[in-house]
């Protein structure tokens, strides 16, 4: 279940709830009335029986023969036993004139009334029975003692009424009728409350939560949205299409070290004043996701991508910020693009975050956008896409050919990993930063393995070098599955070359070159990559046991435009590396030129596309 | 004139309601009196009766223009006290066993019953309003 959904989930099962506790009143209350219905019908039955009953003693002449006490005794007595529990009273009038009704017969055990005593009833159902000669049922009120209805039977002789049976069921039955469903009443009652209570709980609850989100969702000092409202938003994103920037204020550090926080927080809210200026939409979105570090986002509508950067940009880049005496305007790096279908929001800022550096490392105060042809080395970023395509093993390696630079014969090949997309090989460049460090480089570095020693098992005359970084020495786990590797493929060990490629200095110069004991172990050789550039240098001949120098291809590529200095250079590494035992590679020989130089300086390997450029393995050797 | 309230059935009223259906019934009998003096010997009734505003209860039954009973002792009491005086009863039996007793409130079938006989409120010349026409009958 996802979190999102929670509420819309609770919501409904209360929805659900009310509306269970809803029919269950309505079924109580429904059952309650049919239980009423059926006793009203019974008992208009009953008053119906005994009508029959009376008129089959009495064949006619009601009244008449009424006035033979023996036959009323006898009549009474069995009207009496006509009353059950249900039944309070029961008794026969008849209407003596239109004024009043008397008292024919009694069922009362206790006090019956006499015959031809008195009786005023209120209701005028009474009058309509007699005239109707229809049974009526009378509810009856508080004004009448101990009973609950009363149903009225006409007594009819050849089509007129002679009397009316007056049949009342207690006040007692109608409560135990009323209450019959009490229980369940009482549960859906209790329901009711708690449904109630808990209604209110998660009332007061909502608000709290309302106003805590208020206070996590919105900048404090700018009013800018949070970066947790960002996460919300790209989660419950209903409009597409946007264009969304990162902003960052250049040093915005500085300012709060020279001026203090509280102008710093005045500039910064002046800056998101000047944003939420700048862009005409009331769909606009400012995010605060750092210190001075601001992602907006705005619909796409008439304008370019490209313009509202610069227009954005622009106003933010003029805008003055008065502190006291001073005047200043802030320097400001700001990268831009739009935000494609189904892009996470952590796909998003990683790109804007690169190309803000990007920015950044030109010189600051300045914009740049991520154009719509930029889209697919987006998606070649995204680190589900690469774990996608490690978990289908769309990976593979590219052979590019070392030659010997005096016979122009292929001595070796240099394996350069590839992500495959459809027909696509996509270079490195795109996803291996991204997914450095992680288990997915070691996934990747397992496959590059694999098929390099499929290949060198294919072809058993061949050379082949493969590219490992510094830092790859240091993880365990990735020494591991290297070793690992060596072991199970040891007959194809010694004609592998690994090239060790870094970025940074050695510090433990022995641990290295413990390493790469191990790896020599089993008949590699080491080569040293990039050599003349950063950090590979000179150190690295004394302290390490190298079998190869590569030497840097910035330097190879200085003979177009310094060709006598670099010769020199290239000469001197070259006698060194020599008198030091080690072989030398030169890179990026891209023209018969370099390639020529390569030859009269008597670099011994020669690399470049000039020479073959990286293809599958097969197009150089079936 | 003198009219006799009778009653038995006490047990279907509370206090509230006799004093209000009585002080009803005996204004209605006396329109005119601001305040109507009653003498009712049954002193659970005198207690319910004395706390109202309309009816005074007195003790002094010449005082009186109306007498309650409750039962043949008390009818017979009054009619020794004052043979002239207004006698209504609630009790139906002494209604029909004493022709000078021209009314009654009382409760037959748990329904409340207010009965006038005619020639009785015509021998002491009272005229109740219309809306008691259904309650007076012709003996």
């Amino acid at each position: 279940m996802k979190y999102r959904y929670i509420n819309k989930y609770i919501l409904i099962l209360f929805v659900v709830l009310i509306a269970f506790v809803g029919y269950l009143q309505y079924s109580v209350m429904q059952n309650t009335a049919k239980l009423k219905a059926q006793e009203i019908a019974k008992t208009k039955e009953y008053a119906t029986k005994i009508v029959q009953y009376i008129k089959t003693k009495i064949p006619d002449n009601l009244d008449k023969s009424l006035e033979n006490t023996n036959l009323r005794d006898e009549l009474n007595i069995i009207l009496s036993t006509f009353m059950t529990e249900k039944y309070k009273y029961i008794f026969l009038l008849d209407k003596k004139n239109d004024k009043y009704y008397r008292f024919l017969l009694d069922g009362s055990t206790n006090n019956p009334e006499e015959f031809h005593s008195i009786f005023l009833p209120r209701s005028k159902l009474y009058d309509e029975v007699y005239k109707t000669q229809k049974i009526k049922l009378i509810k009856q009120k508080d004004d009448v003692e101990n009973v609950w209805l009363s149903i009225l039977a006409p007594v009819v002789y050849d089509g007129k009424t002679e009397a009316l049976l007056v049949l009342d069921l207690s006040k007692k039955y109608g409560d135990y009728i009323e209450n019959f469903n009490s229980p369940i009443s009482n549960l859906v009652r209790l329901i009711q409350i708690f449904l109630l209570v808990s209604l209110l709980i998660l009332s007061i609850l909502f608000y709290r939560y309302y106003k805590f989100r208020k206070k996590i969702l919105v900048d404090k000092v700018t009013q800018a949205y949070t970066k947790l409202s960002l996460e919300e938003f790209f989660v419950k994103r209903k409009v597409q299409n946007e264009y969304i920037f990162m902003i960052d204020i250049d040093s915005f550090r500085v300012v709060n070290t020279k001026y203090g926080y509280k102008v710093g927080n005045k500039i910064l809210k002046e800056f998101v004043e000047c944003i939420k200026n700048s862009i005409d939409d009331s769909k606009k979105m400012i995010f605060k996701i750092g210190g001075g570090e601001f992602v907006v986002i705005v619909p796409q509508k008439d304008k370019s991508l490209n313009d509202k950067a610069n227009e954005l940009f622009n106003r933010l880049k003029d805008k003055k910020y008065y502190i006291g005496d001073d005047k200043i305007s802030l320097s400001i790096s700001m990268s831009g693009m739009k935000i494609y279908d189904e892009m996470s929001l952590y796909k998003v800022l990683n790109i804007l975050d690169e190309k803000l550096l990007e920015v950044k490392s030109r010189g600051k105060n300045s914009y740049a956008i991520i154009a719509e042809k930029d889209k697919e080395s987006i998606l070649y970023k995204d680190i589900d896409f690469i774990k996608q395509h490690l978990e289908d093993g769309q990976f593979t390696c590219l052979y590019q050919p070392i030659y010997d630079t005096r016979t122009k014969q292929i001595v070796k090949y240099e394996a350069l990993v590839r992500m495959q997309d459809n027909d696509k090989c996509i270079s490195p460049y795109y996803f291996l930063d991204v997914i450095r460090g992680t288990t997915q480089y070691i996934k990747m570095s397992k496959l590059v393995f694999q098929d390099i020693f499929a290949t060198l098992k294919k072809y058993p005359h061949i050379h082949i070098s493969a590219n490992m970084h510094l830092d790859d020495l240091y993880s365990s786990d990735m020494m591991s599955m290297i070793i690992e590797q060596l072991f199970y493929h040891k007959e194809y060990a010694p004609r592998l070359t690994f090239e060790i490629l870094e970025d940074k200095n050695i510090f433990d110069y022995n641990r290295v070159n413990e390493i790469f004991m191990h790896l020599k172990a089993y008949g590699s050789k080491i080569a040293i990559d990039d050599f003349g550039s950063g950090y590979a240098n000179f150190n690295y001949l004394i302290k390490l046991d190298v079998d190869i120098i590569k030497i840097d291809g910035g330097l190879i590529k200085e003979l177009k435009t310094q060709p006598h200095k670099s010769i020199k250079v290239l000469k001197s590494v070259k006698k060194l590396a020599n008198e030091l035992g080690c072989e030398v590679i030169a890179e990026f020989v891209s023209d018969e030129e370099i390639y020529n130089h390569m030859v009269e300086i008597g670099i011994e390997y020669s690399q470049g596309f000039y020479l073959g450029e990286p293809k599958f393995i097969q197009e150089y050797l079936d | 004139m003198i009219l006799i309230l009778a009653y038995t059935q006490m047990f279907a009223l509370d206090k509230e309601s006799t004093l209000k259906i009585y002080t009803k019934i005996l204004s209605s009998i006396f329109p005119t009196k601001k305040q109507i003096n009653v003498y009712v010997p049954n002193r659970e009734y005198y207690d319910i009766l004395k706390s109202s505003n309309k009816l005074n209860v007195v003790d002094d039954i010449k005082k009186a223009s109306i007498a309650i009973v409750t039962n043949l002792k008390e009818l017979q009491s009054v009619k020794k006290l004052n043979k002239d005086i207004e006698i209504f009863a609630t009790n139906e039996k002494l209604l029909f066993q004493d022709q000078s007793i021209v009314g009654a409130f009382y409760w037959k079938k748990g329904r409340s019953q207010l009965l006038f006989i005619k020639n009785r409120l015509d021998r002491y010349h009272i005229k109740l309003s219309d809306e008691y026409d259904k309650f007076i009958i012709e003996l």
